[in-house]
């Protein structure tokens, strides 16, 4: 994502924070709480330092999530590989490993542990959607304000907390699977529930400030739109059916 | 009070979930403040062994696999050619395009399973194509909304492995279960299509000739086999593994997904951007689907902790329905659920709540599935909320308006009532296949 590193507006001041008649693109750009020139002045430097140093703290866990997700999402081609092997052996070689019917849900597990916060940032993750999508950006971002610090943080602190036990248990005993001929070191595989729910913490800590800034801008998200796939464009048959 | 505290739960939930945050983060959010308030931060001791119970299912590892089979046919452009195709093969009937568009829906849908994607697709394909071909609006998007949703019901349905896995019934058992029932919508919609073609000939035209004889010159057996015929061979193979009992649905799902992967190698459509583009979307889909099940997972252990099971149970055992009176009961609930929150949701929240009653009752497990699957179907169909109508509105031209959808969409409705009408009246429908195996 290409987020300019100065927190302008990506096209300009929106109008209805314009001084009457001033040019829509130049001037520095002020939150909407004050104004240039008010007695506010001081104060409004200050929430603009402060929102800087939410938005460096945004960029950061966006590019180590998307980091994170890009290199697991090669695991879902790996999954499928690893079951292909497997058929195989079995069905033509007659032999099967355990350590590689194991690999699979290894695999599987990452996938939905890790790339979860990198889902997020994505806002693939499925919302019930009747009344949200009518919602004005700005209560949008107000909701996602509320949900993020009401609901994610706790889930993820609890969950983080809870499985601290479990894997340092089966690190302590130095777990490894029961079958015979299964993966080592299982204690790894159990650490990624707290890995993964740290991801998510600091995902939704983002999405909590990037929401917070947005609402303060009425709505406007000055860190560029949050990354949504649009729909995909017409097909090429169509444009050759014309 | 605490008696109460399960129905409270269930109503925070529903009411919260109405604000729009993602509902994994909001199930696990509201389950685990409640918990907190109710037992305190050590119950959640057994958290970490639920979410283990979910990363250690064998069964549900075939549903990123499906996905994955699905997003590659679709993005690599293999579902676009296989519309053209079938557009044109049928083009010479009245209503042929309405007709590929349910087919390919069916196939389509199938894989995937996630409602929106497939209407979104079959819109933006589709209803431009038809609009310009001189159907009505009303005949296209009801079509189109319709076979979207197939993909519900007909295997390899992810539905169905989700509903398999919560109810303890085979998947493969599922699969072809569905199979009748699955044929018999297909069917019902393709006879409408046939009348609406017959009554209303201007509604649901013929192809242009010219265009036909232009596609018959231009090596129509070579593209009917390639962009019909190999991916119906792989989807064959596929279902016809699972259910010859030679594989399980897992192993089926991992060779489908190498297979579309090498389809679309030899249809010379394969790249480095279409791979990270299916890994994105299938790493995407597989999180959101598995962390709605992480959320429910929290709120079931929540829910069982405030005996909301134990609860339930007498609620309904106390008001002495019958059996029918309750299935009636749950399905209704179902159907209005279906309008505000997805398959996903009521898979995990709803259905294992109510199975234990179910299997006191003596209900046939499996035909209860099917029951589930095509009622959420048409729970999706049905406006003012259907989600597949809010999706195809959001990918149609401005000249379509939703009055046209509603229209369009109320024939397909009936049809699904009397699918699932014969389905309760003759549950044979749905176990006579799977009991032969």
């Amino acid at each position: 994502m290409n987020t300019p590193l100065s927190c302008d507006f990506p096209s300009g001041i929106p109008k209805r924070h314009r001084k009457r008649g001033a040019p829509a693109e130049d001037g520095p750009f002020w939150p909407t709480l004050f104004r240039p020139g008010w007695p506010g002045a001081a104060a409004n430097r200050k929430v603009n330092t402060e929102l800087n140093a939410l938005r460096k703290f945004v960029r950061l866990v966006d590019g180590l999530n998307e980091r994170v997700g890009s290199v697991v999402s090669w695991f879902t081609t790996l999954l499928v590989l690893t079951v292909c092997i497997d058929v195989f052996t079995r069905y033509f070689l007659r032999s099967s490993s355990v350590a590689v019917q194991e690999l699979e849900w290894h695999f599987f597990a990452v996938i939905f542990l890790l790339a979860s916060a990198w889902a997020l940032k994505h806002n693939k993750h499925v919302r019930v959607d009747v009344l949200y999508m009518n919602f004005k950006p700005r209560n949008q971002a107000l909701v996602n304000l509320i949900g993020s610090l009401l609901f994610l943080l706790p889930f993820a602190v609890i969950a983080i907390w809870s499985s601290q036990n479990f894997v340092l248990n089966s690190f302590r005993i130095g777990e490894v699977s029961p079958d015979p001929g299964g993966l080592p070191a299982r204690y790894i595989l159990k650490a990624m529930i707290p890995l993964g729910f740290s991801l998510i913490l600091l995902q939704g800590l983002a999405l909590a400030a990037r929401s917070l800034d947005r609402f303060i801008h009425g709505g406007e998200d000055p860190m560029g739109e949050m990354d949504e796939s649009p729909p995909r464009g017409l097909s090429a048959w169509e444009e050759d059916a014309v | 009070m605490t008696e109460a505290m399960p129905l409270i739960l269930f109503l925070v939930l529903f009411l919260v979930l109405l604000m729009g945050y993602p509902v994994a983060f909001t199930l696990g959010g509201v389950s685990v403040l409640l918990g907190l308030m109710t037992f305190g931060a050590d119950f959640f001791n057994l958290l970490p062994l639920r979410i283990w119970g979910v990363m250690t299912n064998y069964v549900l590892l075939a549903v990123p696999l499906f996905v994955y089979m699905g997003v590659m046919l679709e993005k690599s452009g293999l579902a676009e050619d296989m519309l053209e195709t079938m557009a044109l093969l049928f083009g010479r009937l009245r209503g042929g395009l309405a007709v590929a568009v349910v087919i390919v829906g069916a196939l389509l849908g199938a894989s995937t399973g996630i409602v929106g994607a497939t209407v979104v697709t079959m819109g933006l394909l589709s209803l431009p194509t038809m609009l310009r071909r001189g159907y009505s609006p009303q005949v296209a998007t009801g079509t189109i909304a319709a076979s979207g949703t197939l993909g519900q019901i007909i295997p390899p349905s992810v539905v169905l492995v989700l509903l398999g896995s919560i109810l303890n019934v085979s998947v493969g058992d599922m699969f072809i279960g569905a199979v009748i029932p699955g044929a018999i919508l297909v069917g019902m919609y393709l006879v409408w299509l046939a009348i609406v073609a017959l009554i209303k000939p201007d509604e649901a035209p013929a192809m242009p000739a010219d265009e036909l004889a232009a596609f018959r010159e231009s090596g129509m057996f070579r593209k009917i086999i390639r962009a019909f015929l190999l991916p119906l061979g792989l989807m064959t193979v596929v279902l016809g593994s699972i259910f010859a009992g030679i594989t399980s649905p897992t192993e089926a799902a991992a060779v489908g997904a190498l297979g579309a992967t090498l389809l679309t190698v030899f249809q010379g459509k394969f790249s480095y951007n279409t791979l990270k583009e299916v890994m994105k979307e299938c790493t995407h889909i597989t999180c959101m689907v598995f962390f709605v099940l992480v959320g429910a997972e929290a709120f079931g252990l929540v829910f069982r902790g405030m005996k909301g099971d134990a609860y339930m149970t007498s609620l309904i055992m106390d008001a002495n329905l019958s059996t029918y009176a309750f299935l009636a009961l749950v399905l209704v609930m179902i159907f209005i659920a279906g309008f505000f929150i997805d398959f996903i949701q009521i898979t995990y929240i709803i259905v294992p709540v109510v199975t234990p009653i179910f299997i006191a009752f003596g209900v046939d497990l499996l035909w209860l599935g099917i029951l589930i699957a095509v009622n959420l179907q048409t729970s999706f169909l049905t406006p003012p909320f259907g989600f597949s109508l809010f999706y195809l509105k959001g990918v149609a031209p401005p000249e379509v308006q939703t009055r046209h959808i509603y229209k369009g969409i109320l024939p397909f409705i009936v049809i699904q009532l009397i699918c699932l009408g014969c389905l309760v009246y003759a549950p044979m429908l749905a176990t006579w296949l799977p009991g032969l195996r």
